[in-house]
């Protein structure tokens, strides 16, 4: 009778467990996440919850990405989303800010007031690093690459440095305009997100 | 006799006729020769101006480098096609001032910049202007490669503080600022840049160490084709080298899509008008002969009687109407090679460019031909049926008629209009539906022309005297009633189809109101940013055109279908750009806002605007749609449309279809929201303002830069000012035409009413004979034709509107517009004018009282 009472107890607190425990990560970003040019669900966003959804994990994925966004629209849309519960966020801001020309303390600063309004809501804040083309200038993209750093480090959060690695140059992975990855380039980049997302999960 | 010497006292005892003859065909054929030239001279232009925006006649271009074996491929074809080349890169960058030593407390300042790296063969068309060395076009560039100058545009010469002769730096090389350029030819309509242009020299193009793996570049050949090489097929040649749809082939012509559009527009209108014009003469040329000949059938029965046979007489006819086409044509070109010079000068002076109108000798040729066919084909059956006439018609008193001319000797014209519309219009489809609907016309009129004789000649027991003979008139003279008639119909018809056409076309191109064209586009101002920047644009007291939110969006279901099609990894490309247009417009991410009113530039077409706000506990939001759109992604009226907002579904039905004019250049949305529905929704906003002078210019660029970084802002009005200066050609080209033939139609029209109260003279004379007042047969006369006018008036209304309609909602792809208010009164002037030149004509043959 121990026996059976111990195994329904369990049985129903892991029950009650996998129900409470589904993870809403949120993918905060620009057209990169947004998947510009194909198929919401050729964006690696959604890539992203198939193969972590293939590990068993128990996860709700959002897109919140919009195309042409700069980090400064990111905490008007990240207060939208904060309607809804979010576990995690997956900050993938500050591309076109770079390609804009843009001065690039102003992103940083944009982009860690999206951290700290997550870290007041205890929700976990990954971030996807980026890089500008060379034709940007070598100071330009030097202090760019070094921003990410210098968010992650001394905001203390998970970054990956290259979100197109492997893709970016590359035509095959990429639409006509050269900028934005195909469901091919997806693909790719899906996988090493979905790595980065469970490894800090 | 010989038949040289019977051809000239004959021709020579026809005087009226050939003088007539001479006129309308001139007319007609002023008409055809102007519009020739006008379009060609309008479409050189344009093209010109496109060629501008590409700098050759040809570009092959990629945004990626091309490979080595493409690279090969490309420039063996260029030097064995003996084609000149000029190299052209473009990039963004980052380029800075230099500060002049390290202790300097002077910042360096950097911007963004469009970078345009161009070889010495650059440009071949087009050019910049230069502040203090004006316009620099082909060959004129050689100072930028001679040392590391670069060409900086003006915005950025403010935004970086920078003068001519002082340094930055680009990539990792310092330039002197070699000029400031305040115009450039270059910018197409493809797309704003999104940062002030600089040039550089290809020269220094490795030492900026900007371009190499990684970097995004849109790497440009830029060729220039000799006039006598087949631009078509160079492409065709080229495409079939690098099948890559990546690399671009672009000519002129896809330069830019709207103007391309609206290039297309005009010259299927210009070449429909062409027919029109030829046919409205060849009606009165037909009226006339027709008159003419019913004049000379004794002259021709004394002939017979004479001896001299059919074939001798039809060929001495046949010579006849070439010899008068040919002089025709001869007046004609040389009153268009006086004309045309201040033609050129005062359209040079409208647009503030100058315009070549050119005639050449090919056009010419084309015209003399058609010209004679159309003479031979129509008036040919004329005159042969008027050989058929007896010689016992010597002896008959009463007026004569053609009675002897069968329909089908008219087959060979029908056959010759329903090709000259097919070559003319360039289309099967434009031609086809043209000619069709002549025929409809034609028939229609015909059963109504009989319906209301039939009519007349019943009530016409009931009506007073003057009426009751007017009314029996037309009946009783049913042949020559109905031959006036439909050469009045239509006449009236294609005049009130020009004029629709020429409305629904010219507001394509409506002059945009110079006060009303934006000069500075804005754009990405945030949400939490709008109070602070409206607070600026009213202390500033700047002048926004409009203030509009912009809620980014994915279009995922359809009446709850969703509309996502997936596509296979790998998939790159689809096989045709409209294929790739369509789908993406399913697909892609949509721009929504939301107004509770319309713009200037808008006006619903299908439905109603809901001006309430939306409670959507209640019913569904609200949509209005962009018509085009609509079209392309295959919506109605009634259709439910589900949005993903940032992973907020939100649905709405689209209740309105909007047509929106582009030209006007006010930022404007494919989809429009109720307002009540997207207020809460992470929004931006864009807004564009109208400047008056430099120094207002330089204060919005700094004080937006200053306060709204992140904010980006462009200036249009050079792109607006090029685009404004075509589509205000293009609406005066149609507006000249119209009217010239609008002349062309008054003088048929005249003319034809002129030679019908000709061929009744003696009948007034008899009626004067028989005891009526002169004011009583001229009451007769007029109110025949005042019966005639009316009728086609009426139904040159309909079935002018009717065809302007069908074509442009169904072949020109354009919102139709039935200008009723223009149409309706300049056709009551027509039909006024023509009564009162019947009334005075009238009244000059009842006093002449001549039976002969």
């Amino acid at each position: 009778m121990r026996i059976l009472t111990f195994f329904f107890l369990f049985f129903y607190f892991s029950m009650f467990f996998n129900a409470r425990a589904t993870t809403n990560i949120l993918f905060l970003g620009d057209s990169l996440t947004e998947g510009l040019g194909v198929d919401e669900l050729q964006a690696f966003p959604r890539l992203v919850e198939k193969i972590l959804k293939e590990k068993k994990y128990d996860i709700a994925v959002t897109n919140g990405g919009v195309s042409g966004a700069t980090s400064a629209s990111g905490e008007t849309r990240l207060r939208w989303h904060l309607k809804k519960k979010i576990d995690v966020i997956v900050l993938e801001l500050g591309a076109n800010d770079g390609l804009r020309g843009l001065k690039l303390h102003e992103t940083e600063n944009n982009l860690r007031e999206i951290i700290k309004i997550a870290k007041t809501k205890k929700i976990k804040i990954l971030l996807l690093g980026l890089l500008l083309p060379p034709n940007y200038g070598k100071k330009y993209t030097n202090e760019f690459e070094l921003m990410y750093k210098n968010i992650s480090k001394s905001e203390k959060i998970p970054y990956m440095p290259f979100l197109l690695k492997g893709v970016a140059g590359v035509a095959k992975y990429n639409q006509l305009d050269g900028m934005h990855p195909n469901a091919l380039g997806y693909e790719l980049i899906s996988k090493n997100v979905a790595a980065f997302v469970e490894k800090n999960l | 006799m010989s038949f040289l010497k019977f051809f000239w006292r004959d021709f020579k005892s026809d005087v009226s006729f050939n003088h007539f003859f001479i006129l309308c065909a001139s007319l007609g054929i002023i008409g055809l020769l102007l519009v020739e030239s006008f379009k060609g001279g309008v479409e050189d232009k344009v093209t010109k101006n496109s060629k501008n925006f590409i700098a050759s006649d040809l570009s092959v271009s990629s945004r990626r480098d091309f490979e080595p074996a493409e690279k090969t491929a490309l420039e063996s074809y260029f030097k064995a096609r003996r084609l000149s080349v000029a190299q052209w890169l473009e990039t963004y960058s980052l380029i800075s001032t230099i500060s002049l030593s390290k202790s300097s407390n002077l910042e360096t300042i950097s911007k963004l910049a469009d970078l345009n790296f161009v070889s010495e063969e650059f440009p071949y068309y087009g050019g910049v202007v230069l502040e203090s060395f004006g316009f620099l076009g082909s060959g004129q560039w050689a100072s930028l490669h001679a040392s590391p100058v670069a060409w900086i545009s003006r915005d950025l010469a403010w935004e970086l503080k920078i003068k001519s002769g002082e340094s930055l730096k680009i990539g990792e090389m310092a330039f002197v600022v070699g000029g400031i350029i305040t115009e450039d030819k270059f910018s197409s309509f493809r797309g704003f840049s999104l940062a002030p242009k600089v040039f550089i020299s290809t020269r220094y193009l490795k030492q900026t160490d900007l371009v190499k793996f990684g970097s995004t570049a849109n790497h440009i050949y830029a060729l220039k084709i000799s006039p006598g090489k087949d631009l078509k097929k160079i492409k065709a040649e080229i495409r079939q080298m690098i099948p890559d749809k990546a690399i671009k082939i672009i000519g002129p012509e896809e330069s830019s899509e709207q103007v391309a559009r609206s290039l297309k527009l005009l010259s299927d209108y210009l070449s429909l008008i062409t027919l029109l014009t030829y046919l409205l003469s060849l009606v009165g040329l037909y009226y006339f002969s027709q008159h003419f000949l019913s004049k000379k059938l004794k002259t021709l029965a004394i002939y017979k009687s004479l001896g001299i046979k059919i074939s001798f007489l039809f060929r001495a006819s046949f010579v006849h109407l070439i010899f008068l086409t040919c002089i025709s044509v001869l007046i004609s070109s040389s009153v268009v090679l006086i004309l045309l010079p201040f033609f050129e000068s005062f359209f040079s002076h409208l647009i503030h460019e100058s315009i070549l109108f050119r005639l050449p000798f090919i056009s010419l040729l084309h015209i003399l031909l058609l010209s004679l066919g159309g003479s031979m084909l129509a008036l040919g059956p004329l005159f042969w049926g008027a050989l058929q006439t007896p010689v016992a018609t010597i002896f008959q008193d009463l007026p004569l008629e053609l009675k002897r001319i069968k329909n089908y000797y008219f087959i060979p014209l029908y056959l010759y209009i329903v090709a000259l519309a097919f070559i003319l219009a360039k289309s099967f489809k434009v031609g086809g539906s043209f000619i069709l609907s002549l025929l409809v016309i034609v028939a229609l009129a015909g059963i109504l022309f009989k319906l209301l004789t039939f009519y007349l000649e019943k009530r016409s027991s009931s009506f007073s005297f003057i009426n009751k003979h007017a009314s029996l008139t037309v009946s009783r003279y049913f042949t020559s009633s109905f031959t006036i008639f439909i050469c009045l119909l239509i006449g009236m018809t294609f005049t009130t189809f020009i004029y629709q056409l020429d409305g629904s076309l010219r507001s394509e191109f409506t002059k945009t109101d110079k006060s009303k064209r934006p000069d500075l586009f804005m754009f990405d101002l945030q949400d939490s940013q709008a109070v602070k920047f409206l607070n600026l644009v009213s202390v500033q007291k700047w002048k926004q055109t409009i203030f509009a939110p912009m809620v980014r969006a994915r279009l995922i279901k359809i009446n709850q279908n969703f509309t996502q099609r997936l596509s296979q990894p790998g998939e790159r490309e689809f096989s045709t750009r409209e294929d790739q247009d369509s789908e993406r417009m399913r697909n892609r991410g949509v721009n929504l806002s939301y107004r509770s009113s319309l713009s200037n530039s808008e006006e619903i077409v299908e439905g109603k605007f809901s001006q309430k706000v939306c409670n959507q506990k209640i019913a569904l939001c609200e949509i209005s749609l962009e018509e085009v759109y609509a079209k392309r992604v295959g919506l109605k009226l009634g259709d439910k449309l589900t949005f993903d907002i940032s992973g907020v579904e939100i649905t709405g039905v689209v209740t309105s279809l909007r047509k929106v004019k582009w030209t006007s250049f006010e930022p404007n949305f494919f989809i429009l929201f109720q307002t009540g529905a997207l207020e809460d929704a992470p929004k931006t906003y864009l807004t564009s303002f109208i400047v008056h002078t430099d120094d207002e210019k330089k204060l919005i660029f700094t004080k937006v830069a200053e306060l709204f970084p992140n904010v980006s802002l462009i200036d249009i009005s050079e792109i607006i000012k090029k685009i404004t200066t075509i589509f205000d050609l293009m609406a005066m080209a149609i507006k000249f035409i119209s009217l010239l033939s609008l002349f062309v139609a008054l003088i048929v029209l005249v003319a034809v009413s002129y030679n019908h109260l000709e061929l009744r003279k003696k009948e007034m004379t008899l009626f004067f004979m028989l005891g009526l007042r002169e004011q009583l047969i001229k009451k007769i006369f007029v109110q025949e034709f005042f019966i005639l006018i009316l009728f086609c008036f009426l139904l040159s209304l309909f079935f002018g509107s009717v065809l302007s309609f069908v074509l442009m909602r169904y072949l020109f792809d354009s919102s139709e517009l039935l200008l009723l208010s223009v149409v309706v009164p300049l056709m009551a002037g027509i039909g006024l004018f023509l009564y009162w030149i019947v009334f005075v004509r009238v009244s000059a043959l009842v006093k002449t009282k001549s039976l002969f």
